[in-house]
C-alpha cells in the first residue's frame, strides 16, 4: 500500500519548523509510526507533513520529546532511576517500531476506535464518523459531540503518576504545563490548549520523582504489537513502610488518559495493605467506562482495571511485604 | 525404461541410501539465499514496460443488486486509462477450482454476495492513481438482506444467494453419511462424551499479499504471473474466461510468500488482471492490500459442530456422531471437499464400528471460506479430541491409555473404506508421552498449571484429482545436458514449503549425484509437465514419487553407460560415493559421473527423462466415498503444557512436545520447520485469531487487529519426528505441513481443564471466554453450594 502525496518537511531548527507551518494544513511527524499508517488509510491527510527527526532541541534532555522508544527503553538512567517509564516504552508496539516511534509521538499519540482505524473503503462503506469524514458517531448515538475513541498511548500513565510536566515551544513562546493539565476529554480535540503550532519539546520529572515506586500494568492480547486495551500505572511515595502519598493513573479507558486522585486519597498514609489495594482496585472498576470500540469487551477491559490495579500497587510494595 | 507411466506400483528404491545422499539430513532450502539475501523475486518486484496498476472495486454492502456503475470522476483521475465493468465480456463466465461448484466470476454482477466483493476494477498508470480511481466509481444498489447466520441459511428462501443452491434453501452442500449401528452404540454406550463447538473463522494471513501480473504477449498470447498455489487450475479458469484455448495461455509462478490454502483457489482478481490486459493491450499488475488479502479470505470455515462419541465398558469406542453446519461465506469455492472432510476425516486414528455424520455447507453474505491448512479437519478434530479427554475422565483411564487402545493399526481399512498402510500413532504416543512426563504431571500440576494431549491424523494428498482425468497427478522431467548440471521440471508449486529442494533431493538420489548439481525450474506451464498443485498435502507424496522416477530413467541411462565403458553389466553398478557408479561384486570398477555421462551423451544428445504419478485406485463405492482418500496417512500426537492466569483467563503456552509420523523425514529442517510453523498457526486459531464482523462488515481485516501470535506467544516446541516408512511414499515419506495444525487445538483445551478445570467449546479461547467459563463454574458452585446448605 502506498501513501498518498502530500509535501514533506525537514526542517532542521524549530524556527524553520515554526515558518513551514504557514504554508498551510499540515501534520507534525515524529516517527510516523502511526500518522502514515493511518495516511496509508486515507485518513484525515494533510498537504504539508513536517518531520522534527531532525530537530536537535528535541533530543536533548532525559525525556526529550524526539528520543526513540527505543532509546527509552534502553537509556541507563531511566532504567536505574525511573524503571517504569523504561518498562512502559518497553511494551509499546514491537521493537522494530521502537526504533522509529518517538517519545513525543507517544505522549501525543492520536486517538484510537475501531470505527475510525479503518481504510478508506471500509470507512465509505460505514458511512464514517465524527474523527473523519462524517458528522455522526458510530459507538454512542448521542456522545454530545465527544469523540469517544481510546486514547492508547502507555507513556502518559506513568508519566502521570509521576506528576510529570510537559515543555511545548510555539512560534512566539514557549511554555511549561503539568501532563495532567494537558489532555482534553474528546477524542478530536484532544488537548486543552494546545495550539497546532505548537510543537511539544520534552517532558520533565518532579524534584521528587525518584523518592517515588512507579509500576505500569499494561492489558493486551498479544505481548507485542498491540496497544492497551488497558492500563495502569500505579505511583506510591513510601515513608517507613507508609504509603504517603499514592497517584493512579490509566490510559485505554477513555478518550484521555486520567489521574484518579479520588480513588486513592483516602488510603494515602496508609500501610497500603491488601484490603487497601481491593478497595481502590474495586474503586477502579467502578469508575472506568471503556467504551465498545477496541478489539476486547467493554466489561472484560473493566473487570480487568482492577486487576491491573491491584498488580501494579501491589509490584509498588516493597519486596517481601 | 518403461517410462513408468501407467504403473501405480510405488518407486522400489534400494533400501539404502546413496552414499552422496542428502535424504534424512538438515539442509536449507534451495531458494533461502535468494530469500535471505533479499534477491528474490516475488510479484510485487516485478515490472514491465508501460504496466498499468488495476485496482478492484469493491461491493460496500453485503447483499444487493447492482443496479448502476457509474465511472464517474475516476476518468479524470491523472493516470486513468480503463475500467472494467459488468456487462463487459468475459466478466460474467463462471469458473471455480472445483469443476462441481463453478459459481464466481470476474466481476459479481449483478449480484454482490458480500461487502469487499468486486463489482468493478480500474487501470491507471500508477498504484496512487488507481487507488483514487478507485475510490471515485460510484456504485448504486439495490440492497437485499444480508444472510449472516448460517442457521438462518438453512431456511428456505424466496430469493436464494446461488442458483443451485440445495431445493430453495442456501444449503450449498449436503452429506449424510452413516456406517454401522449408531444408535444401538449410543443406547448400549457404558459413557459418552460430546458437546456442541463453535469455531470462528480464521484467514491464512500469510507474509506476501495476493498478487499477479497479466501481460498481453506479442503474438496474441497472455502470461499471468501469479502468486498461487495452483498455477494449473489458474490455467484451465483463464482459458475459460479469456475463452483462449490452453496453449495461448502461460501461467508463472515466482516465488510466493505462503500460501496455507489461501492462495489455492483460482481468483476474480487474476480474471480481471487478464480482461484488462486484453483490453488496453498493456501489461497489468494486481497487489492487494492486507485488508483485501482479507476480504478475499478462503480461510477456515466459521463452524458449529456437534458430537457425540461413545464407549463401552472395557474403554472401546463404540460409535461416532457428528453433525457440522458450516459457514461457506459468498462461494463455493472448495467447500464440497470441506463439508466431506469434517466428518470423513474424523475417522481415524482411531477404530470405530459406528460412524454417522451430517453436514451442511451454507452461503451466506460474508468473505468466502475456503482451504486452509488442515483443511475440514482441524474444527472437528478439536470436538473429537477434547471429546475423548471427556471420555477418558469418565472412564476413569488416561488420555493416552484411551487413545492407544483404540488405535487404528497399520495395514488396515476404515469403516468408510480409508486403507490404512504405514502407521506410526502408537509410537507418535509413546514418544511424547515420555518426553513431556505426562505420567508425573497429568492431573498433578499446581492449580492454573495444566497438561493435555490432541490428536491427529491426516491425508498425504487426495487420491482423488478434481478433475475427472487420466493424466497423471504429477510429472516431472529431468535433463541433462554436456554442463552436468541436472534441471528438473515441473509444475509442483514451492510456496515457501521447500517442494524444490525436495524434488532436487528426491532427483539427486535417484540418479546418485549430489544435490547442488540439481536446479528446479517449477514455474512456467510454458516449460513445466502438469503437477496439480499444492495442496491437500500431496505434493512430496505425488511429485517426489514422479521425480524418483524421473531420476531412476536418468541413473539407468547413465548405468548403461558405465556398461559400455567397461564390458559390465548395466544393473551391477550403483552410486559409490564422490559421483562415481561402482560395480557392487567389483570396487575396483569404478566409473565418475563426468564420464558416464560424456559417453551416455555421445551420439544421443542430452539425456531426457520422464517420471509420473498416479495414486492407486482406491475406497468404497458408497456416496461421497472418494472423500478423504489418500495414499497414506500421517498421524500426531501432541502434547502442550501451560499455565492460566485465573484472575484475567490468560493462557501461557509453556511448552509442546510434538510427535508426527511422517514416513520418513527427508529434511530433517524442513519437516521440524513445517510442524513448528504448524503449531504457530494453531495456536494463533485456539488462542486469538478469529475474523470479526459488524453485521456484514469484517472489522479487523489488519494484522494489528487480527491477531497472530508474535514469537513472545510461541512456546518452546520440541518436535519428535517418528518414521514409520511408509510402502508408497518417496523414499518412505509422507505429509507433514498440515497434519501437524490440528493436534495443538485440542492439547491446548485439554490442557486448560487439566489447569483450571473448565472445557472451553469456543475456538479461539481467548482470554475473555476461559474467564466466562472460570466465572460460570464459580457461579454454578455458588449455586450448589447454596443448595447444598438448604438441604443440609
Amino acid at each position: 500500500m502506498r501513501l498518498p502525496d502530500f509535501t514533506l518537511h525537514q526542517p532542521r531548527t524549530l524556527a524553520q519548523a515554526f515558518a513551514v507551518t504557514r504554508d498551510g494544513p499540515f501534520d507534525w511527524l515524529g516517527g510516523g509510526t502511526d500518522l502514515l499508517c493511518n495516511y496509508k488509510w486515507r485518513i484525515n491527510v494533510r498537504a504539508n507533513v513536517i518531520s522534527l527527526r531532525r530537530v536537535p532541541e528535541l533530543r536533548q534532555g532525559l525525556l526529550g520529546a524526539g528520543r526513540t522508544l527505543s532509546e527509552v527503553e534502553h537509556d541507563p538512567v531511566l532504567r536505574a532511576r525511573y524503571p517504569a517509564i523504561a518498562q512502559a516504552a518497553s511494551m509499546i508496539a514491537t521493537p522494530l517500531i521502537r526504533q522509529s516511534a518517538t517519545l513525543g509521538g507517544n505522549l501525543l499519540l492520536d486517538t484510537r476506535c475501531w470505527h475510525f482505524n479503518q481504510t478508506a473503503e471500509w470507512r465509505f462503506a460505514h458511512g464514517s464518523c465524527l474523527k473523519a469524514e462524517a458528522d455522526v458517531c458510530r459507538v454512542l448515538p448521542d456522545p454530545g459531540n465527544l469523540c469517544v475513541a481510546a486514547y492508547s498511548g502507555d507513556l502518559a500513565p506513568v508519566l502521570l503518576a509521576y506528576d510529570a510536566r510537559v515543555v511545548l515551544a510555539g512560534p512566539s513562546a514557549s511554555r511549561s504545563l503539568p501532563l495532567r493539565e494537558f489532555y482534553a476529554a474528546d477524542g478530536i480535540r484532544r488537548f486543552r490548549d494546545k495550539k497546532p503550532d505548537e510543537v511539544l519539546v520534552r517532558a520533565e520529572l518532579p524534584a521528587d520523582a525518584e523518592h517515588w515506586t512507579v509500576r505500569y500494568q499494561k492489558l493486551r492480547l498479544r505481548q507485542a504489537f498491540d496497544f492497551p486495551e488497558g492500563g495502569v500505572a500505579a505511583a506510591v511515595r513510601w515513608d517507613h513502610g507508609w504509603a504517603a502519598d499514592i497517584r493512579l493513573a490509566t490510559t485505554a479507558y477513555d478518550s484521555i488518559p486520567l489521574l484518579h486522585e479520588d480513588l486513592v486519597a483516602p488510603h494515602r498514609g496508609s500501610s497500603l495493605d491488601d484490603e487497601a489495594i481491593e478497595q481502590i482496585a474495586q474503586a477502579l472498576e467502578e469508575t472506568v467506562r471503556p467504551m465498545k470500540n477496541t478489539s476486547m469487551s467493554p466489561s472484560y477491559r473493566k473487570k480487568m482495571a482492577r486487576v491491573l490495579c491491584r498488580r501494579a500497587l501491589q509490584d509498588c510494595r516493597p519486596q517481601g511485604v | 525404461m518403461r517410462d513408468g507411466s501407467a504403473s501405480p506400483d510405488p518407486v522400489r528404491m534400494s533400501q539404502e541410501l546413496t552414499p552422496d545422499t542428502t535424504i534424512g539430513q538438515r539442509l536449507p532450502l534451495v531458494d533461502s539465499w535468494e530469500k535471505v539475501s533479499g534477491r528474490g523475486v516475488y510479484i510485487e518486484d516485478m515490472r514491465f514496460p508501460n504496466m498499468l496498476h488495476a485496482r478492484m472495486v469493491r461491493a460496500s454492502v453485503a447483499h444487493g443488486l447492482v443496479r448502476r456503475v457509474d465511472l464517474g470522476t475516476a476518468r479524470r483521475v491523472p493516470g486513468f486509462v480503463a475500467a472494467l465493468v459488468p456487462g463487459e465480456r468475459g466478466t460474467d463466465i463462471h469458473f471455480g477450482v472445483l469443476p462441481i461448484s463453478e459459481d464466481e466470476t470476474a466481476l459479481s454482477a449483478p449480484r454482490v454476495l458480500y461487502q469487499g466483493d468486486i463489482v468493478a476494477a480500474v487501470a491507471c498508470e500508477d498504484e496512487l492513481a488507481a487507488r483514487d480511481a478507485a475510490l471515485a466509481v460510484r456504485v448504486e444498489y439495490e440492497e437485499r438482506a444480508p444472510v449472516l447466520r448460517p442457521k438462518d441459511a438453512l431456511q428456505e428462501t424466496s430469493d436464494p444467494l446461488h442458483a443451485r443452491s440445495v431445493g430453495g434453501t442456501n444449503i450449498h452442500k449436503t452429506v449424510d453419511q452413516a456406517f454401522g449401528d449408531v444408535e444401538r452404540a449410543f443406547a448400549e454406550a457404558h459413557a459418552q462424551a460430546g458437546g456442541e463447538f463453535r469455531f470462528h473463522g480464521v484467514n491464512h494471513a500469510f507474509t506476501e499479499p495476493i498478487g499477479c501480473i497479466a501481460v498481453p504477449e506479442p503474438d496474441g498470447r497472455m502470461t499471468l504471473y501469479s502468486a498461487t498455489q495452483v498455477p494449473h487450475y489458474v490455467h484451465l479458469a483463464l482459458a475459460k474466461v479469456l475463452e483462449m484455448p490452453l496453449h495461448r495461455i502461460r501461467v508463472v509462478k515466482p516465488l510466493v510468500g505462503g500460501g496455507f490454502g489461501g492462495k489455492s483457489d483460482p481468483f476474480p482478481h487474476e480474471m480481471v488482471a487478464a480482461l484488462l490486459a486484453r483490453k488496453t493491450g498493456r501489461p497489468v499488475k494486481v497487489i492487494f492490500d492486507r485488508e483485501e488479502v482479507f476480504l478475499n479470505n478462503h480461510g477456515r470455515h466459521p463452524t458449529a459442530y456437534r458430537l457425540q462419541v461413545a464407549a463401552d465398558r472395557e474403554g472401546r469406542l463404540t460409535g461416532l456422531d457428528a453433525h457440522a453446519l458450516i459457514d461457506g461465506g459468498a462461494w463455493a469455492s472448495f467447500g464440497v471437499v470441506t463439508t466431506y472432510y469434517n466428518g470423513v476425516l474424523s475417522q481415524g486414528p482411531y477404530r470405530l464400528p459406528a460412524f454417522r455424520y451430517g453436514g451442511r455447507r451454507v452461503y451466506t453474505n460474508k468473505p468466502p471460506s475456503g482451504a486452509m491448512r488442515g483443511h475440514g479437519a482441524v474444527n472437528a478434530r478439536f470436538a473429537l479430541e477434547t471429546s475423548l479427554d471427556e471420555l477418558a475422565e469418565q472412564l476413569g483411564t488416561d488420555p493416552f491409555d484411551l487413545r492407544a487402545q483404540n488405535a487404528l493399526p497399520p495395514n488396515t481399512v476404515t469403516l468408510n473404506h480409508l486403507r490404512i498402510t504405514s502407521n506410526g500413532f502408537l509410537e507418535c504416543l509413546e514418544r511424547v508421552r515420555s518426553a513431556s512426563e505426562w505420567d508425573r504431571k497429568f492431573r498433578r500440576l499446581p492449580y492454573g498449571r495444566g497438561i493435555g494431549l490432541g490428536c491427529g491424523f491426516y491425508i498425504s494428498g487426495s487420491a482423488l484429482p478434481i478433475h475427472r482425468t487420466r493424466t497423471p497427478q504429477s510429472t516431472v522431467h529431468v535433463k541433462i545436458d554436456v554442463d552436468g548440471g541436472v534441471t528438473i521440471h515441473s509444475m509442483a508449486a514451492d510456496i515457501g514449503q521447500g517442494s524444490d529442494t525436495m524434488l532436487a533431493q528426491c532427483v539427486a538420489e535417484a540418479i546418485g549425484v549430489r544435490m547442488l548439481r540439481c536446479r528446479v525450474l517449477a514455474k512456467d506451464t510454458d516449460t513445466a509437465p502438469l503437477d496439480l498443485g499444492s495442496y491437500s498435502s500431496r505434493v512430496t507424496f505425488m511429485a517426489g514419487n514422479a521425480a524418483l522416477r524421473a531420476g531412476e530413467v536418468i541413473r539407468r541411462k547413465l548405468t548403461h553407460a558405465c556398461a559400455r565403458l567397461t564390458g559390465r553389466r548395466a544393473e551391477d553398478f550403483v552410486p559409490g560415493g564422490d559421483e562415481t557408479y561402482v560395480h557392487r561384486d567389483e570396487p575396483s570398477i569404478r566409473v565418475r559421473y563426468d564420464d558416464a555421462l560424456a559417453e551416455a551423451l555421445a551420439d544421443n544428445g542430452a539425456l531426457i527423462a520422464k517420471g509420473v504419478y498416479r495414486a492407486p485406485k482406491l475406497g468404497g463405492g458408497h456416496k461421497g466415498s472418494g472423500a478423504g482418500l489418500s495414499p497414506t496417512y500421517s498421524y500426531q500426537a501432541f502434547v502442550a503444557e501451560l499455565e492460566v492466569d485465573a484472575e484475567t483467563g490468560f493462557v501461557k503456552v509453556e511448552k509442546v512436545w510434538a510427535a508426527h509420523d511422517v514416513g520418513k523425514a527427508l529434511n530433517v529442517t524442513a519437516v521440524e520447520g513445517q510442524i513448528e510453523g504448524s503449531i504457530h498457526m494453531g495456536l494463533g486459531q485456539a488462542l486469538s485469531e478469529e475474523m470479526r464482523y459488524g453485521g456484514g462488515q469484517l472489522l479487523n481485516g489488519s494484522l494489528l487487529d487480527y491477531k497472530i501470535p508474535t514469537p513472545l506467544e510461541m512456546p518452546e516446541v520440541e518436535v519428535h519426528i517418528v518414521e514409520s516408512n511408509d510402502p508408497e511414499g518417496p523414499l518412505g515419506a509422507k505429509e507433514c505441513g498440515e497434519g501437524a495444525l490440528a493436534p495443538i487445538l485440542p492439547a491446548v483445551a485439554n490442557a486448560i481443564y487439566d489447569a483450571v478445570g473448565v472445557r472451553l467449546r469456543e475456538v479461539p479461547m481467548t482470554p475473555e471466554r476461559v474467564l466466562a467459563a472460570l466465572e460460570d463454574r464459580s457461579r454454578r458452585e455458588r449455586r450448589a453450594g447454596v443448595a447444598a446448605g438448604k438441604s443440609a
